[in-house]
């Protein structure tokens, strides 16, 4: 649900305006294509700025914002005559032919295609389907002003409803008890004690009740027996893990980059464990959210008594999807979290266009990204843990030199064939790249090079790192330009490049000093003066050029060295990921040297550049003379913006976050979207009165926890009573407790937890969870030896430890509607299959524990058949049975034993399923059966 | 079905009464349930005239596939090669391959279909599909479920709401993944949303070979299927008390339950490819696709009603004239064997065999790479193609304009093919409706009309 009405967002961002009607050509689909296309973005992007009211001036009285503007013209006229361009005075103003007449001013004119495009639209009669003005850039607002989400926090007064009494704890209940009376719905009685003590477990830690923490809290009788249970159990180590995996949903955490370019990476990331462990650990320390929150986007730049673990912290923004390393895409995921995660909103809506519903204009979408392109991932990552003492480390060292001595082994080989002799070569390759294959092997065999090489200088040009780019990249442009072109593009598009040289890609001045004063027609005279450029030996050049070949050593290499490099690269991540020795290292990101905003790239597109935009905040947050950001990649700044407490957005997250998985439905029902799209929540004032007392109160979640749990609206019953059930069957005024279903962690910790068998270690590198049957294929290959044992040490260690594998996670996992993590989730999908059945009635994981519940010495301690159905259900369920179901139990049982005593052995000759009952164990026995029957019954799965 | 749709009972009270056969259920149950229950909605329409399928098999080309290198030849763009076309972005790129008219009709196709091409004749290739957005989550997502905006019933969820199963040993609606991820836009695209539980399809990683890696835990290694059956009822009645709570999703579990059972029964046979004879196995061929397709088979010969099968890789923004033939072989073999298989069962009346992406690609060269180019997203164009139940063969509907950038004659949108699907199964796409908070929901939302140039005369 959740993500579809993601998607519902992103669409609009996608459709171009042109709609599709059958009319004279003016309108017609081509040429509102051509107008969108070609025409739109240079107005917009060049003319704009002084000609349109929307941003704030209309020099010479002239409009382009829309068509009236152009039809009246400015104070000399019309601008524009449809259908002769040679009479327009727009078009002559941008041809520059004519001194007095100069458009954009100052010597910023446009590229000769813009020129010839603006001429042919005008040709062919300046269709523009723009007929009303340009609407004000920043959102018209009406609506937006008064979004209940935009709003600061209301700071309502605590109400008095009539019948307080028991039924209002704390002021949670008064809110919403006079909303309840309000509309005439009488809430429930509060819950039994065990059913909220099963509910207290379930929600704070993941996991039951012991017989003996129920025997204690049934038989406190005084107030504060529940809050003594709460404090305990947020106490626990085992807090962070159920929470912090509710917030590993939102940051969308694995272990793993997702599909990748296996000729490039591996695809691990070794490390992730240790945002995981930061994250269960910030939770059970009670770090102050805003504290949290600072820590995740900018902890390289914290100051004070930063424990260095805290660097893990960084994982949030950098463990995403890799995108196979295209930085645009990794850059709109950190924005799409952060934004999401945080403040409630789709800012990655407005990556192509202004968000649809939302006041973000694109221009806000591309202030965060000059923030997240001024972060860089650096190559190795500082290690946060005190290695040197672990017994393993020196294990771990022997076999890290002995796989990177490997790899050097390959670069240095490639060194030496690939790119050995490139001053006199890389001239001929790069030529060589340009021509037919026909002709190729011929030139380059002349010219006495290797054919086999030539692919590799292509990539190299083509796909090398930024230090390639700044060497390749005059020849990349120029080698675009179509042949019948060339003569007359290529020294204007060299005059463009070394022009802007505040492009993020500089070019190398090297290069642009061995064009400078060069006139060449073909492209086989660039090649040649590249060739003059590689032989030259001037030491600087041949340490960038030492660096940009050392680089694509491993970057670029033929098919049999790629397979020896990446399986290298994989044994080396699964090594730091697997071996007790590997230090542990924190996936951090840091600011780059030199900052930069970035333009906005028109329709999303990065070749079309629009205005370059400042780093600062969202406007809709932080209001339109926002500052523009100062330190470094502004990621700090950033990170207190949404840590503010005048911001309302963030807490008013957050604490829905909270409230959702205390009630099974949030205040507001779309926890990662609190955008426009959003109705009014019926608790609006709860809301606000739960944020701001929360910030009150040092942004404790621990506080806020305790808040709601004792709270009376937490504690009802979930029964379904008459007349309430009529009056709000959906339970909007929260008469009831939601009854709930478990998630997957908990629902298999608990069996594993009944059969005596969960490991309960807190923190540490990822296990395989698969039980050895069908290990994700990250983890298949071979583990370097002596690694194995943290992955494969404990498959009864709790799920939130799990290697968590984005592009195949284990199928356990999807079954039970585990949050992939392609995006943040505030709120997983639930589903019910046929699938999960099967689990919990087949599989090992579940008929091993039952079968160690019964032969456990607990249970074989009890005297009685009654009492044997009793102790489970007072594991299972924390309640005793009924007469009915011990009755029920009894008879279970005794059927079974007599069908057992007298030889049932039929076995249906089905195709297949059950030709045998094959007895990897012994055969379940009655007992085992019944037991296993509890645990398949809803009663099981649900909390009420 | 006629029958039981007169049924005065709820459903609780059917299963009671007649064990569990959900599963064989979907309007009759319904209907009888919204006669009592909660939801005051209208009862949905029974099929409104006789069905020409009675199964679908959608094949989805997801990423995109290039219509003019597969289905919808322009020989004319190699007048531009490396040239500006007039009205559009960029770089003309002529399709690599060769195109020649086949079959008895003559439609024209690329080569990489080589063994696709020959079945022409009993296909009805759509050349003027057009969809809303060029983004491949929404569009693939959109495709599935007709809805950009928020989660809606999938097709095949619409489908066997319609039609109710036909094997209460299987689920009715069965999702058939290549990988262990899940495409793009996740579980949305084959999910129910506001229908009932029953209606979403069991989602398989079909990337294993083997019955028990495909359904994971489908064998009970410790009990007799008669313990199991003993095991169940006694969880029936545990739950009885649950079940006053009248929460749906607490039913649907109980329903899980019960056709987990069925499956392993039955199941476990479905899906052995293994037992097929070594010629239809060596006709399909062993690689993932021949494998799901022949799945997918078994399952429609076992009364599934809709098979979902992922069949992607179509992303060609580089190296296209490597790649796209690459992925055209995947799929192009078992597709073909696949026809060839159903029609020799007699099974090809009744079974709709669907193939298509979510969108189209651009006539000219991808900006990314001009080495080895490919092509851009493209939602104004590309091509389908229909075969089996109902479905006139030899047919080609539709056109783009001269260079294949945009469907002009006859434009098929999204709700279109859909609205021709669900008429193929014998549903009138405007009345196949489900109340669901106040209003009545269609799969075609607004839109939609049926593609009549397809369909087979009566």
């Amino acid at each position: 649900m959740k993500r579809a009405y993601w998607l519902s967002l992103g669409v609009v961002a996608l459709r171009c305006g042109a709609p599709l009607t059958a009319a004279p050509w003016e309108s017609s689909p081509a040429a509102l294509e051509f107008f969108e296309t070609r025409i739109r973005p240079i107005l917009v992007e060049h003319c704009y700025s002084c000609h349109s009211g929307s941003r704030g001036k209309i020099k010479g009285g002239l409009e382009l914002d829309w068509k009236g503007g152009w039809e009246k013209g400015g104070d000399s006229g019309p601008v524009i005559v449809p259908g002769h361009p040679d009479q327009s005075r727009l078009v002559r103003a941008v041809r520059y032919d004519d001194p007095e007449l100069q458009m954009p001013p100052n010597g910023r004119r446009l590229t000769p295609a813009q020129v010839t495009d603006l001429a042919r639209w005008v040709e062919f009669g300046a269709p523009d389907p723009r007929l009303a003005r340009e609407k004000s850039v920043v959102h018209e607002g009406p609506r937006a002003d008064r979004h209940w989400a935009f709003l600061p926090l209301s700071h309502p007064d605590v109400p008095s409803p009539a019948r307080a009494g028991a039924l209002v704890k704390n002021e949670l209940d008064a809110f919403v008890l006079a909303q309840l009376e309000a509309h005439g719905v009488t809430p429930n009685p509060p819950a039994e004690k065990r059913t909220l003590i099963r509910r207290a477990y379930y929600d704070l830690i993941g996991l039951p009740p012991s017989l003996e923490d129920v025997q204690k809290f049934i038989a406190d009788s005084s107030p504060q027996a529940f809050e003594k249970v709460v404090d305990h159990l947020l106490a626990s180590p085992h807090y962070g893990e159920r929470w912090g995996r509710h917030w590993l949903d939102v940051a969308r955490y694995s272990d793993s980059k997702g599909q990748y370019d296996r000729r490039r990476e591996s695809s691990i990331y070794p490390y992730a464990w240790t945002y995981r462990d930061y994250v269960i650990a910030a939770f059970n320390q009670d770090i102050p959210y805003d504290r949290f929150v600072l820590e995740q986007l900018a902890a390289d730049q914290l100051t004070g008594a930063t424990n260095r673990a805290t660097l893990a912290a960084l994982g949030f923004l950098t463990l995403g999807d890799h995108f196979s390393g295209n930085p645009n895409d990794i850059i709109n995921d950190r924005i799409d979290v952060t934004t999401k995660a945080f403040l409630g909103l789709t800012v990655s809506c407005a990556r192509c266009h202004d968000h649809k519903f939302d006041p973000i204009p694109q221009a806000d979408y591309y202030s965060l990204h000059g923030i997240f392109a001024s972060s860089v991932e650096p190559l190795l990552k500082p290690e946060i843990s005190d290695f040197t003492s672990n017994p393993d480390y020196k294990d771990y060292l022997a076999k890290r030199r002995d796989l990177d001595a490997r790899l050097y082994g390959v670069r240095t080989q490639q060194l030496a064939t690939v790119y050995g002799d490139y001053q006199r070569l890389a001239g001929v390759y790069l030529f060589a790249t340009r021509l037919p294959e026909s002709e190729r092997t011929a030139y380059v065999l002349k010219m006495g090079g290797s054919t086999n090489l030539v692919k590799a200088w292509q990539q190299l040009a083509r796909g090398g790192g930024r230090q390639a780019r700044s060497v390749f990249g005059v020849w990349n442009v120029l080698s675009r330009i179509p042949e019948d072109r060339f003569a007359r593009q290529a020294g204007r598009a060299l005059q463009n490049l070394g022009r802007n040289l505040d492009r993020p890609e500089p070019i190398h001045p090297f290069v642009l000093d061995a064009f400078k004063d060069k006139s060449f027609r073909t492209l086989g005279e660039v090649a040649a003066i590249y060739g003059v450029l590689f032989s030259s030996q001037d030491p600087a050049w041949q340490a960038t050029m030492t660096a940009v070949l050392s680089d694509a050593a491993l970057r670029f290499l033929p098919n049999r060295e790629r397979a020896r490099v990446f399986a290298l690269r994989e044994q080396s991540d699964r090594l730091e990921l697997s071996h007790p020795g590997a230090p542990a290292r924190a996936p951090i990101l840091v600011d780059s040297p030199v900052p930069k905003n970035s333009p906005i790239f028109i329709r999303g597109e990065s070749e079309s550049r629009g205005a370059v935009v400042p780093r600062r905040f969202l406007q809709v947050i932080g209001g339109p003379e926002r500052a523009p950001f100062r330190k470094g990649s502004g990621r700090l700044e950033l990170a207190q913006a949404i840590a503010s407490p005048t911001n309302p957005m963030t807490a008013r997250v957050w604490v829905n976050r909270i409230w959702l998985h205390h009630f099974g439905e949030g205040l507001v029902s779309t926890p990662d979207d609190f955008g426009m799209q959003t109705e009014d929540p019926v608790h609006l004032d709860l809301l606000d009165y739960l944020a701001a007392r929360f910030m009150r109160e040092g942004w404790s979640t621990k506080r806020l926890h305790k808040l709601i749990m004792l709270s009376a609206v937490y504690q009802r019953s979930s029964e379904v009573l008459a007349p309430a059930a009529s009056q709000d069957p959906a339970n909007r005024w929260l008469w009831r407790a939601n009854v709930r279903r478990l998630e997957f962690e908990p629902l298999r910790d608990s069996i594993f937890c009944f059969g005596g068998n969960l490991d309960l270690t807190v923190g540490g590198h990822a296990v395989d969870l698969s039980q050895g049957r069908r290990p994700s294929r990250r983890l298949r290959g071979r583990i370097p030896k002596g690694a194995e044992s943290h992955l494969l040490a404990s498959k009864s260690r709790r799920a939130v430890y799990g290697f968590i594998d984005r592009a195949d996670p284990l199928e356990d996992l999807n079954t039970f509607d585990f949050a992939s993590p392609d995006s943040p989730i505030g709120r997983r999908h639930e589903t019910t299959v046929p699938q999960q059945a099967l689990y919990l009635m087949n599989s090992a994981v579940v008929l091993d524990q039952v079968r160690s519940i019964v032969e456990g010495e607990r249970f074989r301690a009890e005297r009685s058949d009654e009492a044997r159905i009793r102790y489970l259900y007072e594991l299972f369920y924390q309640r005793e049975p009924t007469t009915e179901e011990t009755r029920l139990g009894l008879a279970f049982v005794r059927e079974v034993k007599v069908r057992e005593a007298t030889g049932d052995r039929s076995l249906p000759n089905q195709a297949g399923a059950f030709e045998e009952v094959r007895s990897r164990t012994a055969r379940a026995g009655a007992w085992q059966q019944y037991g296993h029957g509890l645990l398949l019954a809803n009663e099981a799965a649900y909390l009420r | 079905m006629s029958d039981l749709q007169s049924l005065p009972l709820s459903r609780r009270e059917f299963l009671a009464r007649f064990g569990m056969g959900f599963g064989t259920l979907g309007l009759a149950t319904l209907l009888a349930r919204s006669a009592s229950a909660e939801e005051p909605g209208r009862s949905a329409p029974g099929p409104h005239f006789p069905a020409r399928a009675k199964h679908v098999i959608h094949i989805f080309a997801q990423g995109a596939p290039s219509q003019v290198d597969t289905w919808d030849p322009k020989p004319v763009l190699a007048n531009y090669r490396d040239r500006s076309l007039p009205g559009l972005r960029g770089v003309a790129m002529p399709s690599p391959f060769q195109f020649r008219p086949c079959g008895q009709s003559g439609i024209e196709v690329s080569e990489v279909f080589a063994a696709l091409r020959e079945k022409v004749d009993d296909m009805a290739v759509i050349r003027s599909m057009h969809t809303d957005v060029p983004a491949h989550d929404l569009a693939t997502v959109f495709m599935n479920t007709g809805s950009l905006r928020s989660a809606r019933p999938s097709l095949g969820a619409w489908s066997l709401y319609g039609l109710g199963s036909a094997n209460e040993n299987m689920p009715g609606y069965i999702s058939l993944r290549a990988g262990g991820g899940t495409p793009p836009g996740g579980p949305v695209n084959w999910g129910a949303s506001f229908l009932p539980g029953q209606f979403q399809a069991t989602s398989i990683n079909s990337s294993a070979t083997t019955s028990d890696g495909l359904i994971p835990n489908l064998r009970n290694e410790a009990y007799t299927r008669e313990a199991q059956r003993r095991q169940l009822d006694l969880v029936r009645k545990l739950n009885a008390a649950e079940t006053t709570r009248n929460d749906p999703s607490l039913e649907a579990r109980i329903q899980a339950f019960e056709m987990a059972y069925r499956m392993q029964m039955e199941a476990t046979d479905a899906f052995d490819v293994g037992r097929e004879p070594p010629s239809v196995r060596a006709l399909y061929g062993d690689s993932k696709q021949g494998r799901q397709l022949l799945i997918a088979r078994r399952l429609v010969e076992r009364g599934v009603r809709f098979v979902q099968v992922w069949a992607g890789g179509w992303d060609h923004h580089q190296d296209l004239e490597e790649r796209l033939p690459a992925s055209a072989r995947e799929i192009d073999q078992p597709a073909a064997a696949l026809l060839t298989d159903l029609k020799q069962r007699g099974l090809l009346d009744r079974t709709l065999v669907v193939w298509g992406g979510e969108f189209g690609r651009t006539v000219t060269r991808d900006r990314n790479g001009n080495d080895d180019p490919g092509r851009d997203h493209n939602h104004r164009a590309f091509s389908v193609w229909l075969a089996g139940g109902g479905v006139r063969g030899g047919t080609v509907y539709g056109k783009t304009d001269e260079f294949g950038a945009r469907a002009v004659e006859n434009p098929v949108h999204v709700h279109d093919l859909h609205a021709t699907i669900l008429h193929l199964l014998g549903f009138d796409h405007e009345r196949l409706t489900y109340r669901y908070s106040g209003r009545d929901f269609r799969l075609t939302d607004t839109a939609g009309s049926v593609v009549q140039g397809i369909l087979a005369r009566v």
